[in-house]
């Protein structure tokens, strides 16, 4: 079993050799053979590992493959950590890696980089892989900047043009501040606790008796702000949207379905550290929620079809960590895992769309493209269904757990959660009605737009089939089915449970409130499609174009008497408060934030940059009058 | 001393070879001279390496020893690279390899001095051949201009230097390190010993170039010919760090009292200037200079640390690492652009379409300097980073994380520009040093997977 | 050692320190206010003479020799970059016809 382990990461990294330094000579078939195989192969590996792992006593399995690092204080192996979390997330991470492998092939059969594509592809697997193996927070740490490096690699991939796009290197420079947490948090634990195995730091929070320990507060911060990076949360998360810019299957492996909820896996791990620290738990959930709500909000006014799915991205990694801050950790996963699924599949979708109607990405020259390209409106229409809570979808499981654990905790924030719901049914039928019904707006002649090529559409097909079964893994306690993912998931969350101050996390609320709160969400979210149709389908609106003109007309001339009164209370609103967050965050924190660090640094460059005047009796001066300062310095503390 | 009189001598001959006007057969013996060297540095007993007469005195113990072989076995590797450079017809390459042997010999002694005689002679047999060497490329206004910037600032810090070295010597009486390392407590508090650990200091500092005293440095490596920067932020670097570390680290740790403060600024000036900076230029040599500064910050972390085995073995592994970094750079560059001096950083733009391997090493390279994982550089950092946490420096941390993370997105520019771009260079069609690029860059791959086998290595000399 | 040490003594530790110190500092203010690098370099030289003239006087006073042989060193090694340095000096000349040194700033930024 250790050397199946070991072979995991490993299949992906030879893909990555071998289409690396075969690139450009290797025929497109092969190359793009070789990384499917790789993806396939780690996939096949990580079900026999899950078998062999059932078979045996349900304890984690180490693997110690040499010594990494060794000082007086500290020993550190490089090594894997095999327990029930790191299972799911490797069939999670091989298993869509490799359906979206199997569409890319078919998606960018044209592009000139086929070969580096895979290449960077299978990097990307290898470090998701190491990130999820590793056997304490160095290894996961080096998986974590790997595929911060190889997203920042995709990104760019399309970008060619003189001025780098700013999009990669944003990416790139978000995920290091979320880095900086990161390793900040190891180096305190280090401190702490003198090790960061993951096996033995489990036991040594375990005897962790005091609340809010200053330095685990710190720590837990720390390993937060990482997760806020990687997993675009409030406010390091406007490089999520930006970095559509690569390609679409890009977007949902690394943007969607893997990369992005490595935060998330995170705090799972360190679940025995976050239920010492109930404040931090209260900062997650508040935090979360801010990303739900604002992500949700933007993606209600986006036009672009890949930024509505990167807001909606947002949004639910907002619902992660809602579910991680009350301390449902098991609904925080779930949720991962149907994600993923249906996610993958809405991005893949999106790409047919973009890929039939050749690079067209705005929804506003879409529509009616349900007889055009069938396959992909079912799968959307499923992954739709799922994303918006509807039973018994994947989708509804998930978040109806989050909601009842949500419910059980704090009333307040499951209201807004409960509007959030209803909000993203809202958008994602907007999405869905505008792209697929009604008639088709763009300039295509109707035999140009193609259904995609069966590469791209068994995809579609597979991610569709468990998009709708696959929440049965996590039914709630009221149907008296187990809940598969649950009993799996429990050794691994035993310190969270076994800490007095967590909630239970089976039972937490009756089952009157269950069926109360699955009630109001199926409800919510019925409130939220009914909206969206009403809007899109019955009175046909299409979101206000260039002129602004066509789109008063269309309004009064529509026959509905509710027209002004849907439009001033309803649609204005919202498109004014999505507006608002939009301005208000594009200000707050790209411009002032996150541009006003880097105008800062350049303006402090340009001024050191004067005092290298090129004239040696300058720099006699300069020298000499440091000199005089550290000598200034030097008599005050010495004499 | 064996080895020292070794290259010494060695230097010697390959100015009467000169007379043979037989490039390659100079570059040769100087080859199998370095790796003598090298051999008998790291085979011989250290007895006979020793050296003792009156009071002065080279002492090549194991640090000595650590700190001689690296600096020996990068030579060699430079030693080859130098072949573009010293082929030019101006060049008097006989001279040029000859000064290089002497400069070496003063490195050594900067690694094995037992006394201010031996380490002011150190300083000034390398900081003189340097001088020289800056200026080799007699026809370049840069190296010329390089040439006097670094002769009248390095002499202007000997001085100050100096002026440390008599004060001391009037406190103490002495001026063998294991004596002035654990004086009474009356000298101590004598103001003349105060001042002369602080012109001393001072003076290393600028040796190092650490910010504030790092203004020549940008320049000088500028205006250098290509392989003589390389020399220079490879072989000085290590050299100053063993002598700075010897002086301050090992004998007059016991004072840390008076200038650990000193240290910690400047450590942290270094990192911030040297980061900012790079971010800025234009050129690869240029950013690859200020880049080198805020390596002198990360490596500074030494001195502020508790001094232990560790954290020498710390040391050592990081001026590998970044030793090999900077080979694999400089000869990747050599390969492609041949001797130029002044190579933008926006002539490396889509050079990864005429090779491939090249970019490759190339990318390792910088993605070590800029510490990411899985690269030698990764390491190197952390273990300047733990003892630093051990040590509770949780602000020097901060900003040492910090400012990696600035690094990060200037180390990250060449290979952007490397990779994603659709311009097609003009490249030399030279693979003569790939295998240097190859050798070194799979040394930072090991460094990075297997770190604990390297600094068992180390270790071990 | 005996002989020598007597006609230092006449003069106070101190004076030397003071006076080394006032050369040590013309020299430093020469570097830094001059721009002809051939002065420039004097002013060197004069730093070092200075630091000379504190190892004889510290020397003598202790009745050490080190102090003495350091003196050697340092004279030795200071003819050695003169040498170096003047050559560079005229090498530099040949190319600009000036010795000012701030002239020379190309390298920069």
């Amino acid at each position: 079993m250790e050397k199946l382990i070991a072979l995991i990461p490993a299949l992906p990294f030879a893909g990555f050799v071998l289409n690396g330094l075969g690139f450009g000579k290797l025929s497109k078939g092969i190359a793009g053979a070789i990384g499917a195989i790789a993806s396939l192969a780690a996939f096949i590996v990580s079900v026999l590992v899950l078998f062999q792992f059932k078979a045996g006593d349900g304890q984690p399995v180490v693997v110690n493959l040499w010594k990494w690092m060794s000082s007086n204080s500290l020993s550190i192996d490089f090594s894997f950590h095999v327990d029930q979390l790191t299972l799911i997330m490797l069939m999670v991470v091989t298993g869509v890696g490799f359906l979206i492998h199997i569409f890319s092939m078919g998606y960018m059969h044209e592009d000139e980089g086929f070969g580096k594509f895979f290449a960077f592809l299978n990097l990307f697997l290898f470090s998701m892989l190491i990130l999820v193996l590793g056997g304490n927070l160095l290894m996961t740490f080096i998986g974590w900047e790997g595929v911060g490096l190889c997203s920042f690699l995709l990104i760019g991939f399309w970008n060619k043009n003189e001025a780098f796009n700013a999009a990669a290197k944003k990416a790139f420079v978000m995920n290091r501040i979320g880095d900086l947490g990161f390793l900040i948090g190891i180096f305190l634990i280090l401190y702490r606790f003198g090790t960061c195995q993951y096996a033995e730091l489990t036991a040594a929070l375990s005897a962790v008796q005091t609340l809010n320990d200053p330095y685990l507060v710190w720590a837990g911060i720390c390993f937060f702000i990482g997760a806020m990076g990687k997993s675009a949360q409030l406010p390091l998360f406007t490089w999520l949207p930006d970095a559509m810019a690569g390609p679409t299957p890009v977007s949902a492996l690394i943007h969607a379905a893997t990369m992005v909820t490595s935060g998330i896996y995170l705090v799972i791990r360190m679940n025995a550290l976050y239920a010492t620290i109930p404040d931090v738990q209260e900062f997650i959930l508040w935090i979360g929620m801010a990303t739900a709500l604002i992500g949700a909000l933007i993606g209600t006014s986006q036009n672009d079809i890949k930024k509505v799915l990167a807001y909606s991205t947002v949004s639910q990694l907002g619902f992660m960590f809602v579910a991680l801050g009350v301390g449902a950790y098991t609904a925080a996963l779930f949720h991962v895992i149907t994600h993923a699924f249906f996610k993958a599949l809405l991005f893949l979708g999106a790409g047919s769309v973009i890929h039939g109607l050749h690079e067209e990405q705005d929804i506003r020259n879409m529509g009616g493209l349900k007889k055009l390209l069938p396959i992909t409106y079912i799968t959307f229409f499923i992954a739709n269904l799922a994303i918006a809570g509807i039973p018994p979808f994947s989708g509804f499981f998930s978040k109806d757990e989050i909601l009842a654990h949500t419910f059980a905790s704090n009333k307040v924030a499951y209201v807004i959660l409960a509007i959030i719901a209803g909000i993203t049914a809202f958008y994602m039928f907007r999405l869905l009605f505008l792209v697929f019904f009604n008639e088709y707006r763009g300039k295509l002649k109707a035999e140009k737009i193609h259904e995609s090529p069966a590469s791209m559409a068994i995809p579609l097909i597979i991610l569709a089939i468990l998009s709708t079964i696959g929440g049965f893994i996590g039914l709630p306690e009221v149907f008296h089915f187990p809940h598969l993912l649950g009993d799996f998931l429990g050794p691994v969350l035993q310190p969270a449970v076994n800490f007095s101050n967590s909630h239970s996390l089976t039972h937490a609320i009756s089952h009157s409130d269950e069926w109360l709160v699955m009630g109001i969400s199926v409800v919510v979210s019925l409130v939220g499609i009914g909206l969206a149709y009403s809007l899109y389908i019955s009175k046909n609106l299409v979101p206000a174009s260039e002129e602004p003109t066509g789109f008063l007309h269309k309004l009064t001339s529509n026959k509905f008497y509710f027209d002004e009164i849907y439009d001033a209370v309803i649609v204005k609103p919202i498109n004014l408060i999505s507006g608002i967050f939009a301005i208000l965050i594009d200000i707050l924190f790209i411009n002032l934030f996150v541009e006003g660090i880097g105008i800062l640094t350049k303006g402090i460059s340009t001024a050191l940059k004067s005092t290298q005047t090129g004239r040696a009796t300058g720099y006699a001066f300069l020298m000499f009058c440091s000199i005089l300062a550290f000598a200034v310095f030097y008599l005050i503390k010495v004499f | 001393m064996l080895t020292i009189t070794l290259l010494s001598l060695l230097g010697l001959i390959l100015l009467f070879v000169g007379f043979l006007n037989n490039i390659g057969l100079s570059r040769t013996i100087a080859v199998l001279g370095l790796v003598a060297g090298l051999g008998s540095m790291l085979f011989l007993d250290q007895d006979i390496l020793t050296f003792s007469g009156l009071e002065t005195q080279l002492s090549f113990d194991s640090y000595a020893i650590k700190f001689s072989s690296l600096i020996l076995f990068l030579s060699v590797f430079i030693l080859f690279l130098s072949g573009k450079f010293i082929k030019k017809d101006y060049v008097q390459s006989a001279e040029f390899l000859a000064v290089l042997i002497f400069s070496l010999v003063g490195a050594l002694m900067l690694t094995s001095f037992t006394h201010f005689i031996t380490l002011f002679v150190g300083l000034e047999i390398l900081g003189i051949s340097l001088y020289i060497l800056a200026g080799t490329d007699k026809k370049s206004p840069g190296s010329n201009e390089a040439s006097l910037k670094y002769l009248l600032l390095g002499a202007f810090a000997t001085g100050i230097i100096l002026f440390g070295m008599a004060l001391i010597y009037g406190a103490t009486g002495s001026l063998d390190f294991q004596a002035i390392a654990n004086l009474g407590q009356a000298k101590i508090d004598s103001s003349l010993f105060k001042f002369g650990l602080f012109f001393i200091l001072i003076g290393l500092l600028f040796k190092v170039s650490a910010a504030p005293f790092h203004f020549w440095s940008p320049d000088v490596y500028e205006g250098s010919p290509n392989v003589v920067m390389l020399f220079m932020s490879v072989v000085v670097k290590i050299a100053s760090f063993a002598a700075i570390y010897r002086v301050f680290g090992n004998y007059l740790n016991n004072y840390s009292f008076f200038w650990w403060d000193i240290v910690y600024y400047a450590t942290l000036a270094s990192l911030v200037i040297g980061n900012l900076l790079a971010l800025v230029q234009k050129t690869v040599k240029r950013q690859l200079a200020f880049s080198s500064i805020s390596q002198t910050g990360y490596l500074l972390f030494a001195l502020l640390v508790i001094p232990n085995d560790q954290t020498v073995n710390g040391l050592v592994f990081y001026l590998f690492v970044y030793g090999c970094a900077v080979l694999v750079a400089f000869s990747v560059l050599t390969d492609w652009f041949g001797t130029d001096p002044n190579v933008k950083l926006d002539q490396l733009k889509g050079a990864s379409k005429s090779d491939q391997m090249g970019s490759f090493a190339l990318t390792i390279a910088y993605l070590s300097m800029a510490g990411i994982p899985l690269t030698g550089g990764f390491f190197a950092k952390l273990f300047m980073f733990t003892p630093a946490m051990e040590s509770g420096l949780v602000q020097l941390l901060i900003v040492g994380i910090l400012s990696s993370v600035v690094g990060a997105t200037y180390y990250l520019r060449p290979i952007i520009n490397v990779w994603f771009s659709s311009e097609t260079p003009v490249l030399e069609k030279g693979n003569s040093y790939q295998w240097i690029a190859f050798m070194a860059g799979t040394l930072l791959l090991v460094a990075g997977v297997f770190p604990d086998t390297i600094s068992n290595l180390i270790a071990l000399i | 050692m005996n002989q020598i040490p007597e006609i230092f003594r006449v003069v106070p530790i101190n004076h030397f320190v003071i006076l080394a110190s006032i050369l040590f500092s013309i020299g430093i203010l020469g570097v830094l206010t001059r721009r002809n690098a051939i002065i420039i370099f004097m002013s060197i030289e004069l730093m070092l003479n200075s630091v000379n003239l504190l190892f004889v006087a510290f020397s003598s006073y202790k009745s050490d020799p080190t102090g003495q042989v350091f003196v050697f060193f340092i004279m030795a090694i200071a003819a050695a970059e003169v040498a170096v340095g003047l050559a560079i000096i005229v090498m530099i000349y040949r190319r600009i016809r000036t010795t000012d040194v701030s002239i020379l700033n190309n390298l920069k930024g």
